[in-house]
């Protein structure tokens, strides 16, 4: 890197990933600057959740190159590792654990001083509404609480790049606003967002930066934020005033008919 | 039986050996399962032709066709017993009752389904060869009525599985109690002190008798006395009460069943606030800031677990085990004996967990892998917990041996039975981190009875035993003035378990690192 010059908090390059005879991942590459809320979309099965595997150090890619804060997660992941925050498929909780035990334990590996650990778990469980789940284990939580759990684990040590499988699933309406909130306040502070989503009307409105993958190669990169003050987004001679228009434009709409339904 | 629950229950059961096909999806696991298959048919037909056609046989030509059928039975339903509780063999239902949920049937129908398939288990498919060979020899041999004997067969087998189940369910209860490891503790010691004379009160004729008697009301008494009875009405009458046998265990199978489980409290501060500085952290904070969380985790996840709960406070039964199997042949047997199971006692307790340490993480291995640690650190940090647990219980066992033992207790003995028990600790706990990355397994955290271990896990235990068996074979007419005084052999043994364990400590990383996709698909699927 050359002096002066911002590393991308994103860089992958060449990102290949195999499964058998399936090809989740088939040579991505995006570059994502720092203090962006990215939002990354695709069908079913397109390969995000292989990505966000892949650019967290959960799944060894085939082929590519990732780098991380301007670090190459390969030769470097522990120290990545340290600086950024994970909500992945399927949460990845202790289910035998307290909502307040699996916080602490996250905050610990992430080195935080004792204090700061008791503040934030105590802060984040009031601010959550999972103050009262204390005499709760993981296991016996709902899928949003759980949820809940994941996401304050994986903030609670502030890092600088957040990825997030999936968020606002499965989430109460008034949670989904707060955590939008402390989105757009994480990224005003010049942190990165990474998220994937299903729910394109809350992308349009929140995510600055758009990918969308379809069977695990990129198919569009864009910025979508005017979308939601009436912009329009041109693409293969079409113009786009929806996300969606334009995401199922390129993965393809879906006409089949139930004729017994 | 209303024909669309009749669909449904062979629906699943074809589903169920559906998901046993697919789980052999390669070539030699197919082999695997049809070997296996030609196994089972091989031994059903032994079982019915050595155990249940020849037992009747020969009890006719003795003249004592019913009694020898009735052991033969009880001798069966105490074998079914048995392996179901100590290998969980038999009663696992396919289907959980939540899963059954999403079909329509009722909470009786359920039951019924889930038990149906239980019962088709390999296990009792073994039984009822016996049973059966039971019913047919006595009948070829002109003392029964093959029609009932044809019926009482199927109905004793049911009632076996039954009271199998029924005890699973209760022990099941009692362990998810908080008090029910330890109460369940108490009871197998009582059991293990008390059966030498138990045995020896049954032997006397008179109670001998009583039993006999008793156990012609029970399901082996009235399946005999079905198989092997000539007065049609007594037989029919000993039937319809083998029916209602199996009635009243169903009933009472549903009725444990469905009675909610209780839950376990928390460690939440007093006040209300959250308690982060738990005894789990206090102990864990003794391996450095490190390792410390991933330690006080696993201590959290093996003391919460009852299997290992109860495998802990069982541990005073290796004290008892040598007065026990060395009864009446001398000091030396007693010290030997104890000295090699004292080899075991250490891993014990945390051994279902350590063999398999991410077996119960479920989606939680992950975690392991996005954080900045390397994919070692927590199989290390799960095995400081097991050698800290284990390590634990070894002076209390070795101080109660010395107190009950009739053995004249020597200092060397003590040294020797501290080495022991440290030689076992070291090796069998640097062995577990082996099979923790090499033989994973997904297990249910919950689930309390029956061999849950993986294939590494088993070559483990069963080395283990290979190795208690060892010092007593080696120990066999050696006399024990002469063991005594290589009373530092144990310590030079301890010495190597620990070298096994250093080494598996410090080559453990780059392997676990290597095979971590390959343990997250096993455990999470």
């Amino acid at each position: 890197m050359h002096e002066g010059m911002i590393s991308p908090a994103v860089r992958v390059e060449g990102l290949t990933k195999r499964y058998d005879d399936l090809v989740a991942v088939d040579h991505l590459s995006l570059e994502l600057p720092a203090g962006r809320l990215f939002g990354f979309l695709g069908p079913n099965g397109a390969g995000k959740s292989t990505t966000i595997g892949c650019l967290t150090g959960l799944i060894d890619p085939d082929e590519g190159r990732i780098a991380l804060l301007g670090e190459p997660l390969e030769s470097n992941s522990i120290e990545v590792k340290r600086r950024i925050g994970i909500m992945p498929e399927g949460l990845a909780l202790f289910d035998q654990l307290y909502a307040h035990e699996f916080l602490a334990f996250n905050a610990r590996m992430m080195g935080l001083p004792e204090p700061i650990v008791r503040e934030r778990i105590e802060e984040l469980l009031e601010v959550l509404e999972l103050a009262t789940s204390w005499r709760k284990r993981l296991a016996e939580f709902s899928t949003g609480m759980r949820k809940k759990v994941a996401f304050a684990a994986a903030i609670i040590h502030r890092p600088e790049i957040l990825f997030l499988d999936e968020p606002f699933e499965s989430i109460d309406p008034a949670a989904v606003a707060m955590l939008k909130d402390w989105l757009r306040q994480y990224v005003a502070g010049g942190r990165t967002v990474f998220m994937t989503s299903h729910v394109l009307e809350t992308v349009e409105r929140l995510c600055d930066d758009v990918a969308i993958i379809n069977s695990g190669r990129l198919a569009w990169r864009g910025e979508v934020g005017h979308l939601a003050s009436g912009g329009r987004v041109a693409y293969d001679g079409h113009e786009f005033t929806t996300l969606e228009g334009l995401f199922l434009h390129l993965v393809g709409e879906r006409g089949g008919q139930l004729a017994w339904l | 039986m209303p024909h669309r629950f009749l669909h449904l229950l062979w629906s699943l059961v074809r589903f169920r050996y559906r998901l046993v096909w697919a789980g052999a999806r390669t070539g030699s696991g197919r082999i695997a399962l049809f070997f296996l298959l030609y196994v089972l048919l091989a031994i059903f037909g032994l079982f019915f032709v050595l155990g249940g056609f020849g037992a009747a046989v020969a009890g006719v030509q003795l003249g004592e066709g019913e009694a020898i059928t009735r052991g033969v039975l009880t001798g069966l339903l105490v074998s079914a017993i048995t392996t179901s509780l100590f290998f969980g063999i038999g009663t696992r239902a396919a289907f959980s009752d939540a899963a059954l949920r999403r079909f329509p049937l009722s909470s009786t129908e359920r039951l019924a389904v889930r038990h149906l398939i239980g019962l088709i288990d390999p296990i009792w498919f073994l039984l009822s060869a016996s049973a059966f060979g039971l019913a047919v020899g006595l009948a070829l041999a002109g003392t029964g009525s093959l029609v009932f004997g044809l019926v009482a067969a199927p109905l004793f087998i049911v009632a076996s599985y039954l009271i199998a189940v029924l005890l699973l369910s209760i022990i099941d209860r009692v362990l998810q109690s908080s008090a029910g490891a330890a109460l369940l503790s108490v009871l197998s010691l009582a059991a293990l002190s008390f059966s030498g004379m138990a045995v020896l009160w049954v032997m006397q004729e008179h109670v001998l008798h009583a039993v006999d008697r008793g156990l012609s009301f029970a399901p082996s008494g009235l399946a005999a006395a079905a198989m092997a009875g000539k007065d049609l009405i007594a037989v029919g009458l000993n039937v319809t009460l083998l029916f209602i046998w199996c009635v009243l265990l169903l009933a009472l199978v549903g009725w444990v069943e469905r009675r909610p489980g209780s839950r376990h409290s928390l460690a939440v501060g007093k006040s209300g606030s959250v308690n982060l500085d738990s005894p789990y952290d206090r102990v864990a904070d003794l391996f450095g800031a490190g390792m410390a969380p991933l330690v006080g985790k696993a201590l959290r996840y093996y003391l919460r677990s009852n299997r290992v709960r109860f495998g802990l406070a069982s541990t005073p039964v290796f004290a008892f085990l040598g007065r026990y199997l060395a009864h009446g042949t001398g000091d030396s047997f007693e010290f030997y004996f104890t000295l090699a199971f004292f080899s075991f006692l250490g891993f014990s307790g945390p051994s279902s967990m350590a063999l398999n340490q991410f077996g119960s993480d479920d989606e939680g291995v992950k975690r392991y892998a996005v954080l900045p640690v390397s994919f070692g650190a927590p199989i290390r940090a799960g095995n400081i917990a097991a050698l800290v647990l284990g390590a634990a219980v070894i002076a209390p066992a070795v101080a109660f041996w010395a107190l009950i033992t009739r053995v004249s207790v020597d200092w060397r003995m003590i040294v020797m039975l501290f080495g022991s028990s440290l030689a076992g600790l070291l090796l069998f706990n640097g062995l577990s981190m082996w099979t923790t990355v090499l033989s994973p397994r997904r297990i249910e955290f919950t689930s309390i009875m029956g061999n849950r271990l993986p294939l590494g896990g088993n070559l483990v235990l069963i080395g283990g035993f290979i190795v208690i068996l060892g010092i007593n074979f080696a120990l066999v007419g050696v006399k024990l003035n002469t063991v005594l005084a290589h009373w530092w052999v144990p310590l030079a043994v301890a010495g190597a378990g620990l070298a096994v364990y250093i080494v598996s400590w410090w080559r453990i990383g780059p392997v676990a690192e290597r095979q971590r996709a390959r343990v997250i698909e096993k455990i999470v699927g």
